[in-house]
């Protein structure tokens, strides 16, 4: 293409008009939005036209001449359908689950057709991402997964979007740019091997939680050990299991504690051996606390409150 | 009903009065009435002695509805507000003490102090309007109003209302502190008791109200009102900037206190700004960041909603 | 963007476009071209059914190059149009066992285009027409195919269909309007004649014959009044030179005196519409008086236009029935006398016996000679050896009009008689329904002209004596039972010649209005709507607006369809424009009264008004106010200014 030869104007250009797009969420695509430009294939096919076009005259060929001028006002007209075939999408994204760094984030894109016009050959891509395929019918609506890779934690805002076709002859290229307000959570990349975590001096980290006083009953998570099973009060229901509840001591806890971490580790690692050390925790059930400079998350535990700690850990700076 | 262009505002001498009793909270007493005419119920989140009490109280005076209050603590049991039977001997039958949620205008205080089992109770009822005891159902008087204060979550010693409970609240409101204007008139003025045991009811409130709770239902919203809401609704879902979106009663709750705001205002049919203003008390209990170390106010947090959307 | 390879399915379209487009073209090629192309597309075809691996490109480029060198010694060249059009018939198949992605499918397309143009070199019916565009939509139906692959045929065809509809407009401007050049813009390639049946400039026995079967249309012809039949001669070639087997032309020559015509001739106005034959003759009736600007009279009444006649051509002539009287140059006369030393001796002893005899008796005597001597005219003569003349005369006596033509033309040089042969085409069928006369190449013919000093030349038809339906009917009734016959000339029910003649009609009108549509014929439309100065120059610019203004209409109907705004929305964006010009504009979120508010605050002396326009507004757009208020709204919008 000829534009990738002048990729940094190109990418300028791009910002520029990146910068005009009004950031609504949902995006509608409006015509002035839309941009084209003719494709190396209907460079040629011009030239092929022009060709013919000289022929015909040389030879007077009156049919030559109808030939040649069906296929102009086809590919001119063409050109608008080309263009036509972005307008009045509308195109929504939410991210799906949070990520650890490193693993791709998928944004799911749901575009509509708003026009009551079949789209063909569409093409939606994010920036420097591999392109998506699809095709809409008449007032459809179809999701789509962009994938996007990561490398670090925090908020990953979606790219912009490219959104492209060549419909219907692949003579030229429409394309339009969206750039919807949508960011999703990047987890730090857990430490592959860190050291065990570290107990708080003077206190024994329990190997389950607390056990020591009962604290109650609660529903039966699946995984959890069959002895908490509370068996008796279970019977009297009519379907599903309870779980006998112990409130534990402080000693039961583990505190995952910025400060008590090796004061040489920098900022990525101590948060990359806190990740790692929570998983753990919750694989091994445990409660687990969470003590960072800004932060306290109060001790606890299960996918939620992983979930936080993640969070916080992400999001932490 | 009003034209838009006519300057008689319903209501208007209510929340004058209102006001020179709470000081200095226009925006919030509005709210409040607001959330009444909605049919909807209060929770006012804030420190204590910000006057959430006297607001509760000046409504109810105001329309003339009767008053309850009810100080929540731990040991709080569903029956000391729902009621109790008790056996009567001189009937020989179990005879029914109606609690303090038999009243129209209920002020549940601190909400957040009772347990858990206690908080459901007084929740299931204010959502169903009625009350089952023993097998026995009894409606609540109409209209039932209820305002619920509670402290900032930080504060120790208490059961925050669960998110799934947070949703029969129409709205959740911030009293905050006065201006200094205010503050010099609260300081200068009489006690605000004084003054609230002087005010005078509104001549037929009670009715009064009723008509503008049915009247306000039956205002009109257009398409493009309710495309707008979709939007808005839309965006919550989708931009992973909370942990979910909002549900679909959220969208119900926006609509009917957008309806009321706009009956406020003497207009006969909703507008944009109408949701945008009542979108932060209506969603800021509602949407909970994705990053639970956010502390975002509601008022944040609706700005981000409204600045996402553009209006039709 | 090319990428991607292409689906089977895609694949499959390519094959069917190369295959419709080349189809007509390759039959019309040496049978070898024919043969290799139609090997190719089976041999890709089976490949394609059978999913096996498709050779290697060095294989297929060794290919080609051999198929190239073939091409060269069969033409001699390359660059010729025939030569080229043999490469691009065996490249297109070539092509499709290289083509893997989209970049190569869109070489086959364009192939494609190339060869169903150049079918029009040689064909230019509406049935060709057709099929072209036929295959024409099948390219572009095959080019959205590569392009979304998934997609059914149905919906492509859909999709399709609705495009050629909204560039049918487009496409009747560029072809009515697009300003025609006329051609050629370079000299055309010699070998560019060849393939186009019809007469020659020279004759050899039999060579008529071939013709006869044909019934490509030579040309059409329109007549003020009509002549009869047996008058209609158009006179092509005049052939005088005569090696004992083959007549040619001979070389032009000036002419002492010009014509003297008749005091009161029979005058016959008339237009032809001549289909291109790629030689230079014109084909006017006997005797040629008035003729077109370009084309030049020979000495031998022969026409001839400046250039090969390669496109339809129009012209209008004025003949006279009878023939002039021309002064002739005595080396003419010796031309026509002259005969090869030695042929055809008994031919040359007969007609030595009539020499005593007065040049008009000596016709007679040759005449007699036909008419008595049991002649039979076939299109099926028994091949002639040496003496051909002679063999046609006293043997086989079966022949068709060149024999006779010749044997007279011999007969009276022998007896001192100067003669030619005159070739061209006699009779012609005539259409009622648009009352033209329809000549085909079947109706080619050749006849004789003697020279009786005094009177100058005249016609004499030999074929007459021995088939004198031949000029009163058609060939058909003509030839003996058991001859072939033509299959449109065949006697058939009259239904059918209904149909024959209205298909006539449609070719007629073909011609005058598709194949027709010339340089000049464009002018005159363009005269009719005014255009007096049909200047190409004019008509670019002409063409320039026109197109800009049909595209900037299309931009505009594309893009307004969009925003549909409401009156009220439209004066409250008019408002809106007046306040950002101040440089105050609402942000995409902020509802109508809440800008206001803040509009008001800039302008404290405009609140009230800015209210009220943002009040009306809000009614009118989401709330219940009608007509009046929009009213109200348009004179408070109107009356604004900040």
């Amino acid at each position: 293409m000829p534009f990738r030869l002048f990729s940094e104007t190109a990418k300028r250009w791009r910002a520029w008009l990146l910068a005009r797009r009004p950031r609504g969420h949902p995006a509608r695509i409006a015509a002035r939005e839309v941009y084209i430009l003719p494709t190396g294939a209907g460079v040629a096919a011009a030239l092929a036209l022009a060709a013919m076009w000289v022929a015909s005259i040389n030879y007077g060929l009156a049919l030559g001449h109808a030939l040649t001028y069906f296929l102009v006002a086809v590919g001119v007209v063409s050109l608008f359908q080309t263009q036509r075939s972005l307008v009045d999408l509308e195109i929504a994204a939410r991210p799906a689950q949070p990520v650890f760094a490193g693993e791709p984030l998928v944004f799911l894109l749901s575009v509509r057709e708003l026009r009551g016009r079949a789209r063909f050959a569409l093409r939606i891509r994010g920036d420097g991402l591999p392109p998506i395929n699809c095709a809409l019918s008449a007032w459809g609506e179809t999701t789509l997964r962009l994938s996007t890779p990561t490398t670090h934690r925090g908020w990953l805002e979606m790219p912009p979007l490219v959104i492209e076709t060549e419909w219907p002859f692949g003579f030229a290229r429409a394309w339009t740019y969206v750039a919807l307000p949508v960011r999703g959570l990047v987890y730090p990349k857990p430490a592959e091997n860190p050291p065990p975590a570290p107990r708080l001096p003077g206190r024994e980290t329990g190997v389950a939680r607390g056990e020591e006083d009962f604290a109650g009953l609660s529903d039966h998570r699946p995984g959890e050990p069959l002895p908490r099973v509370a068996w008796k009060a279970s019977a009297r229901l009519e379907e599903g299991l309870l779980a006998k509840r112990f409130a534990g001591g402080e000693s039961q806890i583990l505190w995952l504690d910025w400060q008590a971490l090796p004061s040489a580790l920098d900022k990525e690692t101590r948060l990359a051996w806190l990740a790692r050390w929570a998983l753990d925790a919750e694989r091994a059930r445990l409660a687990w606390g969470l003590v960072l400079p800004t932060i306290r998350l109060a001790p606890g535990s299960g996918p939620e409150h992983l979930a936080h700690t993640l969070s916080a850990l992400a999001l932490y700076d | 009903m009003t034209a838009a262009s006519s300057s008689t505002i319903p209501f208007a001498e209510v929340l004058a009065a209102a006001e020179s009793i709470v000081l200095g909270k226009a925006k919030p007493l509005r709210l409040a009435l607001a959330c009444l005419i909605a049919r909807g119920h209060l929770l006012i989140e804030d420190l204590p002695g910000m006057g959430k009490t006297t607001l509760a109280h000046t409504l109810a005076k105001l329309f003339g509805l009767g008053f309850a209050r009810v100080q929540f603590t731990s040991d709080l049991l569903p029956a000391d507000i729902l009621g109790v039977s008790v056996f009567d001997r001189a009937q020989s039958a179990f005879v029914f003490h109606p609690g303090p949620i038999f009243t129209e205008v209920l002020l549940a205080d601190e909400i957040n102090r009772a347990t858990p089992k206690t908080q459901s109770a007084l929740l299931e009822a204010m959502e169903e309007r009625q009350v089952s005891i023993e097998g026995v159902t009894r409606p609540l008087p109409d209209p039932f109003f209820v305002i619920a204060t509670q402290n900032p979550i930080t504060h120790l010693g208490t059961f925050p209302l669960p998110e799934s409970q947070l949703d029969r609240f129409l709205m959740k409101i911030e009293l905050g502190y006065p201006d200094r204007a205010a503050e010099r008139r609260l300081l200068a003025g009489g006690d605000s008791r004084q003054k609230l045991a002087l005010l005078a009811p509104l001549a037929e409130g009670k009715e009064r109200l009723q008509r503008a709770q049915r009247e306000a239902a039956a205002i009109h919203v257009g398409a493009l009102l309710l495309d707008y809401i979709q939007a808005l609704l839309d965006f919550t879902r989708q931009s992973g900037a909370w942990q979910t979106g909002l549900s679909p009663r959220a969208g119900l709750s926006l609509l009917a206190a957008a309806r009321a705001w706009a009956y406020l205002d003497g207009r006969d049919f909703v507008m944009p700004e109408d949701i945008q203003v009542v979108l932060p008390a209506v969603t800021g209990h509602r949407l909970l960041p994705a990053n639970p170390l956010e502390r975002t106010s509601s008022e944040e947090t609706a700005r981000r909603l409204i600045e996402a959307v553009p209006v039709p | 963007m090319t990428e991607t390879a292409l689906s089977r399915t895609s694949l499959g379209g390519l094959w069917v476009t190369a295959a419709l487009s080349l189809a007509p073209l390759a039959l019309a090629q040496p049978r070898w071209i024919a043969f290799l192309s139609a090997t190719l597309l089976a041999l890709y075809a089976l490949l394609w059914l059978y999913r096996l691996p498709l050779p290697s490109r060095r294989l297929v480029n060794a290919l080609a190059l051999a198929g190239s060198l073939a091409i060269f010694f069969e033409y001699r060249t390359l660059f010729g149009l025939r030569a080229g059009l043999a490469l691009l018939c065996l490249f297109l198949p070539a092509q499709l066992f290289v083509t893997r992605r989209r970049r190569e499918g869109l070489t086959v397309i364009l192939l494609s285009w190339f060869l169903i143009l150049a079918r029009f070199i040689d064909d230019q019916t509406p049935t060709a027409a057709a099929l072209a565009f036929f295959a024409a939509l099948v390219s572009l139906a095959t080019l959205s195919r590569c392009l979304a692959p998934a997609l059914e045929l149905r919906a492509h065809a859909r999709a399709l269909a609705l495009l050629c509809a909204q560039s049918a407009p487009l496409f009747l401007v560029l072809f009515l309007f697009m300003p025609r050049v006329p051609g050629p813009l370079w000299g055309l390639p010699q070998d560019a004649r060849k393939g186009v049946s019809g007469l020659a400039e020279e004759m050899t026995p039999g060579s008529l014959a071939e013709l006869a079967l044909s019934e490509a249309v030579a040309f059409r012809v329109r007549f003020a009044q009509t002549p009869p039949r047996h008058a209609l001669y158009f006179r092509g070639p005049v052939l005088e030179r005569f090696d004992g087997r083959t007549w040619r032309m001979a070389p032009a020559r000036e002419r002492p005196a010009p014509p003297l015509i008749a005091s009161s001739p029979d005058l016959i106005d008339y237009e032809i519409t001549l289909e291109p034959h790629r030689q230079r003759w014109l084909l006017p009736l006997d005797w040629p008086l008035e003729i077109p600007p370009d084309a030049h009279m020979r000495h031998d009444f022969h026409v001839e236009a400046k250039q090969a006649v390669l496109a339809l051509r129009r012209d209008r002539f004025r003949s006279a029935s009878t023939p002039p009287f021309v002064e002739e140059a005595t080396e003419v006369l010796q031309e026509n006398l002259r005969l090869p030393l030695g042929s055809n001796p008994r031919t040359q002893a007969l007609a030595a016996s009539w020499r005593p005899l007065p040049p008009a008796q000596r016709v007679e005597a040759a005449l007699d000679h036909f008419r008595r001597g049991g002649f039979v005219y076939t299109l099926r003569p028994p091949p002639l050896g040496e003496h051909s003349v002679d063999e046609f005369l006293f043997e086989t006596r079966r022949g068709f009009c060149e024999h006779f033509a010749a044997a007279f033309v011999v007969l009276m040089r022998a007896a001192d008689v100067p003669a030619r042969v005159v070739t061209g085409y006699q009779g012609g069928s005539h259409n009622p329904i648009d009352d033209t006369w329809v000549v085909r190449q079947a109706d080619a013919h050749a006849w004789a002209e003697v020279w009786i000093a005094g009177a100058g030349w005249r016609r004499v038809d030999p074929t007459a004596l021995a088939a004198p339906q031949r000029l009163e009917a058609d060939l058909v009734a003509a030839l003996p039972v058991g001859d072939p016959v033509p299959l449109f000339a065949r006697a058939g029910f009259d239904w059918l010649r209904t149909l024959r003649f209205h298909w006539w009609a449609l070719q007629n009108g073909w011609n005058q209005w598709v194949l027709g549509y010339t340089a000049d014929r464009q002018r005159q439309m363009l005269a009719r709507f005014g255009l007096q100065e049909g200047d190409w120059r004019h008509l670019v610019w002409f063409l320039g607006i026109g197109a800009a203004l049909a595209l900037s209409l299309l931009a505009w109907t594309a893009s307004s369809r969009k925003p549909r705004l409401d009156p009220a929305q439209r004066l409250w964006r008019a408002f809106l424009r007046r306040l950002a010009r101040k440089g105050e504009a609402p942000a995409p979120w902020e509802g109508p009264l809440a800008f206001a508010k803040r509009a008001a605050l800039r302008w404290p002396e405009k609140a009230a008004e800015i209210e009220r326009i943002a009040r009306l507004y809000a009614g009118l757009r989401y709330g219940k106010l009608g007509e009046e208020a929009l009213e109200a709204l348009r004179r408070a919008v109107l009356g604004f200014h900040p």
